[in-house]
């Protein structure tokens, strides 16, 4: 192949790569977690290892989950850098040595989101399960 | 031949989980991608034992997760990439193969979301990771204009292809 086609093909893809990173970003821009002003009522439960519940009956003013969770002090965990890394709910801690973590469900859907950009709704059903194995 | 290239690849394979463990604190930062282009350029088809001890140090260190499943054929793609294009000599070429691999990382690591919670979930997973593949793609465009050609240039390279090739020791 002649240097002035590789140079073109090298170019293309480097038009190509650049308008895919624009497409990436009105895309992540046009799906981004939008939270709701005002008062909500919601439901928060936390599922130990053994399937015990504890349900508490929450309200916020808060747009996302996380802050509204770490307000009651039902959640803490430590700030990454995919948001906040939920260790502890409910006064649980999650061990490491037996492979345990904390799965965030919205409804009975896991969330697909972290707990900081999962937005909370007026009379949304949320919960934290504590899961053994990775 | 076979063992000086089999025993590199696979302290290349210890090499990569170190590398991956060393930037783990940068987001999306990593240097293990040009590694493999790097290393596939040096060891041809033997980078199959490279990829097999560093995907399997990663089960070990971090657990079999389902992400784990992704790793069994992500690496792989970069290398057969990079083998395709081993007689490319642009900076900027291997910059973008390194960025486009970076871009469409999460999407290739959502198969098996796919497979598990289905096409719904994996698309969530894909958009949801978009920021992260921008990172990637960024991190390493950098990386592979800063590192891959003028390393596949460099003289030790060549010295040490000519010694896994069956050459003199360097």
């Amino acid at each position: 192949m002649q240097k002035t086609t590789k140079r073109r093909w090298i170019m293309f893809a480097a038009f190509c790569f650049g308008a895919l990173i624009a497409v990436g970003l009105v895309i992540w821009r046009a799906n981004a977690p939008q939270g709701t002003a005002g008062a909500k009522n919601y439901t928060f439960t936390v599922v130990d290892s053994e399937g015990g519940e504890t349900v508490h009956k929450l309200s916020t003013d808060e747009e996302f989950l996380g802050a509204a969770l770490q307000n009651e002090g039902l959640i803490e965990g430590e700030e990454g850098e995919y948001g906040l890394f939920v260790k502890t709910v409910g006064g649980i801690t999650a061990n490491d040595a037996e492979q345990e973590w904390w799965a965030l469900y919205v409804g009975d859907e896991m969330a697909q989101n972290g707990v900081d950009a999962t937005p909370v709704e007026d009379g949304g059903e949320y919960s934290f399960r504590l899961n053994t194995g990775w | 031949m076979r063992l000086r290239a089999v025993v590199t690849a696979g302290l290349f394979g210890a090499l990569l989980l170190t590398a991956q463990v060393a930037l783990a604190p940068l987001p999306n930062i990593e240097l293990v991608s040009p590694l493999v282009v790097l290393m596939t350029l040096l060891l041809g088809r033997y980078v199959a034992y490279t990829l097999a001890v560093f995907v399997l140090l990663e089960g070990l260190v971090f657990g079999f997760g389902l992400w784990w499943f992704s790793y069994l054929y992500v690496w792989a793609i970069l290398a057969v990439l990079a083998h395709l294009f081993r007689r490319m000599d642009s900076r900027l070429g291997w910059a973008l193969l390194c960025g486009f691999f970076g871009l469409f990382f999460g999407t290739l690591t959502a198969i098996p979301v796919i497979f598990v919670s289905g096409l719904a979930a994996g698309g969530a997973y894909i958009v949801a990771g978009i920021p992260f593949d921008l990172l990637h793609a960024g991190g390493n465009f950098l990386l592979g204009l800063l590192a891959v050609q003028p390393l596949k240039n460099c003289a030790a390279m060549r010295r040490a292809a000519k010694f896994l090739s069956g050459g003199a020791p360097v």
